[in-house]
């Protein structure tokens, strides 16, 4: 069965066409610069058979790219999908697992809408040109946010009136789970154990987004971020954590402007507000390896960076318990070696010890970096969130079939 | 020695008078209506008369050794107990906008005192001294630092006196095992609004509150940490202005919100009244999770100190932190209680500052 994985970002898409259950690609891309046009045409970066070609093509919108997309795959006509993942960010309070797309979907995460104004409007204009022009594609949404639904009342709620919390839905929802939960799959596997049985930590650091999960018996307990993706660890342009008075006090100062703050907050703040320098985290890197004393803003941006992910470390390995192993994934956590080296060392309290050789020298993934004398293992691999969300979308179809077999017999 | 304590809070200026090294205050009161400028010659004298009538000598000299003033808010500038000087006034007036609800309050009553008492010194006690010395890593938040344009953004604590008090005592108790400049110490300071401390020997690591009290764990009525965006869609969704979101969060939030009716530390942890339960798992876990912060920040962990007028419920608390805290540490973990009035800590601080300053004038 081929499955064709969507995954929107605000400009761009990301696909891929997958043999399932193999997991083999077929075929792959991006979509770029999406939206009115800009200095540079939006494009769509098309692969086959690991064969790259670009393809300069008007998109305004993600309906538009789709259509594109759709009309490149057919050109072969071994690239026909037989079901559609899409990444939905936010499912709210009441999407908890994959969802086949119906209209009664649809409807439901219209009106989940408001909760998520940033980051799931690409996600819904994508899913309804999909119905529209293939209406019958079979259709998954598999949600970033399901795979925290398991964390508990007492960590997901916030020390608010409950009028406003139930009024506004404002709760901890966690986001990266599909992430999260394939990291944790593979290390259930490395670590021949059942997924129930595992206890981690794993560190999604990406380049742009970066959350930690606290996972007790192979489910999510806690993650760092938050009501919405802002909270939590030092992102490239996000600020993470922030006193809320220092929020208040920056919306008294924009005179109340929201729309300014949040844009402050969510898209120059984290390491591109504090470093001045750029959003990525290697740039601040290495020019401290390049200078390695120094008290300028770039230096102070490391060492806080740095500290965050530390301290929640630290208290998720605490929330664990008995961790089996802490987990790195995405960009940062996979290819950045001193990031895991300056947030594991010293945690022998906790029974972790990072081997600071095997560490330097990771080449291949998925990868173990502990000490061989560690009681946690500390293990590097690579996340693949489209290979997730396929594997998502068939479960869900079987589970579709198997329950319709049921009503039919 | 007799030391006058002045504590301005937000309804009434509280007051009490140590004598010696007496645990037990030997007066104490408040006085109301005490905040605008004019009103604070007045409050000073209420006191003085209040003191001099309940004395067993009326007519006798007061005898006061020094007046200390404790504040929550001392900025960079202020480091440790500081007597009060004109210079000291001066910086003091610049930290106005930075505390424009505290500050003011405190020149007026320094001035008052001045007045009526020109000869007895004054001391400057201020709550985030203690974490001047917090390192840059903690201390910084991730935003630009042009943000906030007329001050500088920065994470201190706020039960400084506490903590610092706390970690001498943490560090008597470790005396044995010869750390002292390396004891790793997590300080738990349970006051209506909690705050942990990870301390290396007399050094604040990381701290819970931030660059208000708001920050960190749930107070009694104020909510703790949030996702920041929660504070835009109030403004967003219920169109609130700032007044209304920050009394929101600063009287409604916390254990009171959580439960759903005005309730102290001591009744979420002590009473079983299933309507708390939220309360006290929240409050549980958060400080687990702050624990686990520290102790990550430290490297290690020597001992956990509890201190706060709720320092006792350390014996409730502690049983549940031994069976989730797992580590490894060399030692067994040293658990201490610091069961002393805050007042009489500020006391055992203004003392201090005094006799530095007759050790200085002597050699001068």
């Amino acid at each position: 069965m081929n499955i064709l994985v969507f995954n929107c970002g605000s400009s761009s898409l990301k696909y891929r066409l997958l043999s399932m259950p193999e997991g083999v690609e077929l075929a792959g891309g991006e979509a770029q610069r999406i939206g009115p046009p800009t200095a540079q045409p939006s494009q769509i970066i098309h692969r086959v058979d690991g064969h790259e070609k670009i393809h300069i093509l008007p998109m305004t919108d993600h309906a538009a790219a789709f259509a594109e997309v759709m009309k490149l795959l057919s050109q072969d006509p071994r690239l026909v999908p037989d079901a559609v993942g899409h990444r939905v960010v936010h499912g709210g309070s009441r999407f908890t697992g994959p969802t086949l797309v119906t209209e009664d979907v649809m409807k439901a995460l219209r009106e989940l809408k408001d909760l998520a104004p940033i980051h799931n409007p690409p996600a819904m204009k994508l899913m309804e040109a999909c119905r529209q022009l293939y209406p019958r594609l079979p259709a998954v949404a598999v949600f970033d946010t399901a795979y925290h639904s398991t964390i508990p009342e007492y960590a997901h709620t916030y020390a608010l009136p409950r009028y406003l919390t139930m009024e506004l839905g404002l709760r901890k929802f966690g986001f990266h789970g599909t992430s999260h939960e394939y990291v944790a799959e593979e290390a259930a596997r490395l670590l021949d154990k059942p997924m129930e049985k595992l206890n981690a930590v794993s560190c999604h650091l990406g380049s742009g987004g970066a959350s930690l999960c606290a996972i007790v018996q192979g489910k999510s307990v806690d993650n760092t971020m938050g009501f919405s993706p802002l909270q939590g660890l030092v992102m490239s342009t996000r600020c993470g954590d922030l006193d809320p008075a220092v929020a208040l006090q920056l919306l008294h100062q924009a005179h109340g402007d929201s729309k300014r703050v949040e844009k402050a907050l969510n898209q120059k703040s984290g390491v591109l507000g504090l470093s001045g320098l750029s959003a990525d985290i290697r740039d601040v890197l290495s020019h401290v390896a390049s200078a390695p004393t120094g008290d300028d803003r770039i230096h102070q941006t490391a060492q806080v960076y740095l500290w965050r992910i530390r301290k929640y470390l630290g208290a998720y390995l605490a929330v664990v318990g008995k961790p089996d192993a802490i987990l790195f994934t995405d960009t940062i956590g996979e290819t950045v070696p001193a990031v895991r080296w300056a947030v594991c060392t010293g945690l022998e309290v906790f029974g972790v010890k990072l081997d600071p050789q095997l560490n330097a020298s990771v080449s291949s993934w998925p990868c173990d970096v502990a000490a061989a004398d560690s009681a946690v293992r500390i293990l590097v691999v690579q996340t693949n969130e489209e290979l997730a969300i396929a594997r998502r979308t068939l479960a869900a179809l079987h589970q579709t079939t198997t329950s319709y077999q049921e009503v039919v017999s | 020695m007799k030391i006058l304590i002045l504590t301005p809070g937000s309804r009434s200026l509280h007051f009490s008078v140590y004598t010696n090294d007496y645990e037990q205050a030997d007066h104490e009161g408040r006085v109301k209506d005490y905040r605008s400028p004019e009103s604070g010659k007045a409050s000073i004298h209420h006191i003085l008369t209040t003191l001099q009538y309940s004395s067993p000598e009326p007519d006798a000299d007061l005898a006061l050794d020094a007046v200390a003033i404790r504040l929550p808010f001392g900025g960079e500038p202020f480091q440790g107990p500081t007597v009060v000087s004109p210079s000291v006034l001066q910086e003091l007036a610049r930290l106005i906008p930075h505390a424009p609800l505290h500050i003011p309050v405190a020149l007026s009553l320094i001035k008052a005192l001045q007045e009526l008492m020109e000869e007895v010194p004054v001391i400057l006690i201020f709550e985030t001294a203690f974490f001047t010395q917090l390192s840059e890593r903690e201390y910084l938040y991730a935003v630009d630092p042009d943000l906030i344009s007329d001050q500088k953004l920065r994470r201190y604590g706020y039960h400084g006196v506490f903590h610092e008090a706390a970690c001498v005592e943490a560090r008597r108790h470790l005396a044995s095992r010869r750390l002292k400049f390396a004891a790793k110490i997590l300080s738990i300071c349970l006051e209506p609004r909690p705050e942990i401390a990870a301390v290396m020997g007399a050094r604040p690591v990381t701290v819970s509150g931030g660059a208000t009290p708001l920050e960190g764990l749930p107070g009694q009525i104020s909510c703790g940490e949030l996702d920041p965006s929660i504070v835009i869609t109030l403004a967003q969704k219920l169109g609130w202005g700032t007044e209304q979101i920050n009394t929101v969060l600063t009287t409604a939030g916390g254990l009171r919100g959580l439960a759903g009716e005005a309730v102290s530390l001591s009744e979420v942890f002590l009473s079983n009244n299933p309507r708390h339960q939220l309360a006290r798992e929240v409050m549980q876990y958060r400080i687990l999770q702050t624990c686990g912060a520290g102790v990550a920040a430290l490297g290690g962990l020597d001992a956990i100190v509890f201190s706060g007028r709720y320092a006792r419920l350390g014996t409730n608390l502690r049983p549940w932190l031994e069976q989730h805290l797992n580590l490894q540490t060399e030692h067994p973990i040293t658990w201490v209680t610091l069961d002393r009035a805050q007042n009489r800590l500020v006391a055992d601080q203004a003392w201090v500052a005094l006799r530095q300053r007759e050790s200085m004038m002597a050699c001068g």
